[in-house]
């Protein structure tokens, strides 16, 4: 199957016309006049490597009402993403390599993406026994994390550590102090004062940070933080990174980077997640350390719920928002259409660095690469509402918003997965 | 033309000077009503108002049901515990059923934040009053409270109100503070760090000693403090408690003349204040209650001029 | 819009008021207890005039009392236009003749609803109607006991404009 697109710009820089065949990109040239299955008039639309999402709820096993493999799928693809890490804080928990070989074979037979799971790191995320993480990593898990939780045991957590160091995967770290997150429900300080609801103080993100930043380093062990929310995380996280510069690397998902704890005015639930949003100096400042490098990538942290369970009051509302189908639109909205980040920022955020954390090597997008892309067209605009996504989780913080960026396709292996042209 | 023009009375925070004027001015004009032999007018005959009460309380609902009988309006009482939630049926059912009962009112207090405002947003014709929402506000208390304030000293501006207690969790401190300031009084708060907010001195004047806080003030509002708070750690016992915070015979011989004491009740005899106090001629509790359904009966008046049937 | 005709100048009003109302009131207060209660905004001003009146001619200071109806009106749309609730100030009118004074009687849905409220504060022994202009369109089985003047203003309406409120004393017809 020969695939031919025309005109596109890659990565914003020079306009060409691109090959595709076998699975891999063939020929780049300013023109080609070859005889192709499927050929697409691209007019300038950007061409990137395809995204890759190190973290996402996939609901799978088990939470049909919130999202199938299928529905993920194809919310992914929607959204340029073909590579997908998903989280173990389903029910049944990510635990046995049963579940990890499911996964990952029900995506492959799905056919749009593939799916990287990740393992939790005690059995039923209960916080006592460890998972057999050497059977796990065989059946494919590409990590151990906890996520949605953290270990409260620093023993436990350390033992975690050198065991999975042991064996060779990555741990993966939600960073919360549950003792002083409790009861919260939105960023603790003048907005939460304002609206009578329960604050997440800073200190439980940080002193999460350290403690696992600090068992990590002690014991030598390769650790991801998640979702980032604070200034003062990406502070305290640069400092280790300067001393232990290949064990540490961190994300950022794109609500922290857009908006902040003033958007829960009115007690919207789709503004509500786990860590929450912050103020917007610590915006600024996410945004500051995406585009220096201090944080690694961008993840969605990708979070369906149905909607009944987010037509609620907020404190019963459950954190989370979805993310796969708008974070390649948000960024560009944003960030690229308005020169904040060039479009090989994004290439480095989305694609590059989340498959390197992985162990994987960057897609360049030169002749003889694997054909895994994404082609957007920075100018198109789109409204984001509950029928036009493809997720089941309709709880989009841009809901009613239009984006401009959309993604025409999405290219796997040299196969189409995704057109919208 | 008229100055109120919500459905809805979801909270001080938002309402503008001018509001919370009109609101005290028509209570002003309902007070005399309380005393007279036909306490009632026929203004809201025919009108159905629900009291949706997902916490317990016997005065706050007592005070609005009085307020809708007075008005001719026909009440129904629904105590429901959040728990029904589990149960299966979401807060939003159980207000589309009232609403299909042709409920045109509802009067809510739930344990949480935002719960009538989710019920305003959804309920497009039908209004909707917070009778307390989890730690938020509960603005018809500081509607009452400033009503009384106003009715002793003549005036709220330049008033030095002072706010004893569990300021952190008081939702009756929050809304007094919001409207205190809208009506520009001078507004100081008094209690241990563990039960103050932060981020409040940007609102209040913070004291941690009653006795300096109380020099000075012309009203002074004691807050309950709930027994549970003691358990989980925010101060080490009630005894305690009171000998610091609590309105004591002796504080009660330093305090000047003019100033009034007042409390949202029910007053945890003993903790809050001793007995003499609440029961003494400084203390204002009762006619707090007595206002406390004159203002109901304004604000219900005036949600009724918005709302259409 | 038409053009608007004026019925009564400022003298025309004052001497309706005074031989139209404030005398007969006067002469009924020879005969009975009376109270006169001024319904608001202009009923208010009237009666107020016609107190002064009777009290610098006459010698008599009859008790005067102030009624707000705004809690009594049947007629939603009414309500949201005014809906000021002004604080009712009525005299003792335990087994007295009321005499209520309004400026203009039309439908009578007013005077019904003040009906309504001094039945609510007390008992008095009658109650009369007392009104600057009278006009045809009732929609209530109420007549006027005293009348300045009456009027049959066709498709317009009648209007009484007073210097405490509207800047000047006139009734005009738009």
């Amino acid at each position: 199957m020969r695939v031919l697109l025309r005109g596109v710009d890659i990565l914003g820089e020079n306009r060409a016309d691109v090959l595709l065949e076998k699975g891999c990109i063939v020929r780049i040239a300013p023109s080609l006049s070859i005889s192709a299955d499927k050929v697409y008039d691209l007019d300038g639309a950007v061409l990137l490597p395809s995204l890759c999402d190190i973290h996402t709820h996939s609901r799978q096993p088990g939470s049909d009402e919130s999202e199938t493999l299928e529905s993920f799928s194809k919310a992914a693809v929607h959204g340029g993403v073909t590579m997908a890490c998903t989280m173990p804080n389903t029910n049944p928990v990510v635990d046995n390599p049963a579940i990890v070989s499911y996964l990952i074979r029900e995506a492959k037979r799905i056919g749009l993406i593939d799916i990287y799971p990740v393992a939790s790191i005690t059995m039923g995320q209960e916080g006592k026994i460890l998972t057999e993480m050497a059977q796990l990593k065989q059946s494919g898990a590409v990590a151990v994390s906890e996520d949605g939780k953290s270990v409260e045991s620093a023993r436990l957590m350390r033992y975690a550590f050198e065991y999975a160091k042991t064996v060779g995967l990555l741990v993966m770290v939600h960073c919360e102090d549950p003792s002083l997150s409790e009861g919260g429900v939105m960023n603790e300080g003048d907005v939460s004062l304002r609206l009578g609801l329960r604050g997440i103080p800073e200190i439980s993100e940080t002193i999460g940070i350290l403690r696992d930043l600090e068992i990590a380093t002690y014991v030598g062990a390769r650790v991801h933080i998640c979702h980032i929310s604070l200034g003062r995380s990406v502070k305290i996280i640069s400092r280790y990174k300067r001393f232990y510069p290949h064990l540490i690397t961190c994300e950022t998902a794109p609500h922290y980077l857009i908006f902040t704890e003033e958007d829960v005015e009115g007690y919207p639930t789709n503004f509500k997640m786990n860590p929450p949003l912050r103020r917007e100096q610590d915006r600024k400042t996410l945004l500051r350390a995406i585009k220096s490098g201090k944080i690694d990538c961008i993840a969605t942290d990708h979070a369906p719920h149905p909607d009944w369970e987010k037509e609620l009051e907020f404190e019963l509302s459950p954190f989370g928002v979805v993310g796969l189908e708008t974070w390649l639109s948000a960024v560009v909205h944003y960030f690229v259409n308005s020169g904040q980040l060039t479009w090989r920022d994004v290439k480095r955020l989305c694609c590059d660095r989340p498959r390197e954390i992985l162990g994987l090597s960057p897609i360049d997008l030169t002749e003889g690469n694997i054909a895994d892309l994404v082609v957007i067209d920075p100018k198109r605009e789109w409204r984001v509402e509950a029928k036009s996504l493809f997720s089941r989780g309709k709880n989009s913080p841009f809901l009613g918003k239009v984006l401009k960026g959309k993604v025409l396709l999405t290219i796997k292996s040299g196969k189409v997965v995704f057109e919208d042209v | 033309m008229s100055v109120w023009k919500r459905k809805d009375l979801l909270g001080l925070r938002d309402l503008s000077r001018e509001e919370i004027a009109a609101i005290l001015e028509t209570a002003k004009s309902f007070k005399p009503l309380l005393f007279r032999e036909v306490k009632k007018v026929p203004t809201l005959k025919g009108w159905t108002v629900a009291n949706l009460f997902f916490e317990p309380s016997t005065r706050t609902r007592v005070s609005f049901e009085l307020a809708e009988k007075r008005l001719s309006a026909d009440t129904v009482n629904i105590s429901s515990s959040v728990s029904s939630v589990i149960k299966g049926e979401t807060l939003l059912d159980t207000a589309k059923n009232l609403r299909s009962l042709v409920c045109e009112i509802i009067v809510i207090r739930h344990s949480i934040a935002g719960a009538p405002h989710l019920l305003a947003k959804r309920l497009a014709d039908v209004g909707v009053i917070n009778a307390g929402d989890g730690i938020n506000e509960h603005p018809t208390q500081a509607l009452l409270d400033m009503f009384s304030m106003q009715e002793r000293f003549g005036r709220i501006e330049g008033l030095r109100v002072l706010i004893v207690g569990d300021i952190l969790h008081s939702r009756v401190a929050r809304s007094n503070i919001w409207g205190l300031r809208k009506m520009k009084a001078e507004v100081s708060v008094c209690g241990p760090l563990t039960l103050m907010p932060k981020g409040i001195d940007k609102f209040a004047r913070v004291y941690t000693n009653l006795d300096e806080a109380l020099i000075d003030k012309d009203a002074v509002i004691f807050l309950r403090i709930q027994r549970e708070r003691q358990n989980s750690g925010l101060f080490p016992s009630l005894r305690e408690y009171h000998r610091l915070y609590g309105m004591t015979e002796e504080r009660m011989g330093r305090l000047s003349s003019k100033t009034v004491i007042m409390h949202p009740g029910p007053v945890n005899r003993g903790i809050e204040m001793v007995p003499m106090v609440a029961d003494g001629d400084r203390s204002i509790i009762l006619e707090q209650v007595t206002n406390g359904v004159a203002v109901r009966m304004a604000i219900l008046y005036l949600i009724s001029t918005v709302v259409r049937r | 819009m038409g053009r608007e005709k004026v019925l009564l100048d400022e003298n025309g009003l004052r001497e309706v008021l005074k031989k139209g109302l404030a005398v007969p009131i006067s002469r009924l207060s020879d005969l009975e207890d009376v109270v006169i209660v001024g319904i608001y905004t202009r009923g208010v001003y009237l009666a107020r005039r016609i107190h002064r009146y009777i009290k610098r001619i006459y010698g008599l200071n009859l008790p005067l009392g102030e009624i707000d109806i705004n809690l009594y009106r049947d007629d939603f749309v009414r309500r949201f236009d005014f809906p000021q609730v002004r604080e009712s100030k009525i005299p003792n009118i335990q087994d007295k003749v009321v005499v209520l004074v309004d400026d203009v009687l039309f439908t009578g849905r007013t005077v019904r609803a003040a009906l309504d409220a001094i039945l609510d504060v007390g008992r008095p022994s009658a109650i009369r109607l007392a009104v600057l202009v009278s006009r045809p369109g009732r929609e209530m089985p109420i007549c006027p006991d005293i009348v300045g003047v009456d009027v049959d203003p066709g498709q317009k309406r009648v209007y009484v404009e007073l210097k405490e409120v509207d800047g000047q004393d006139r009734v005009v017809l738009r």
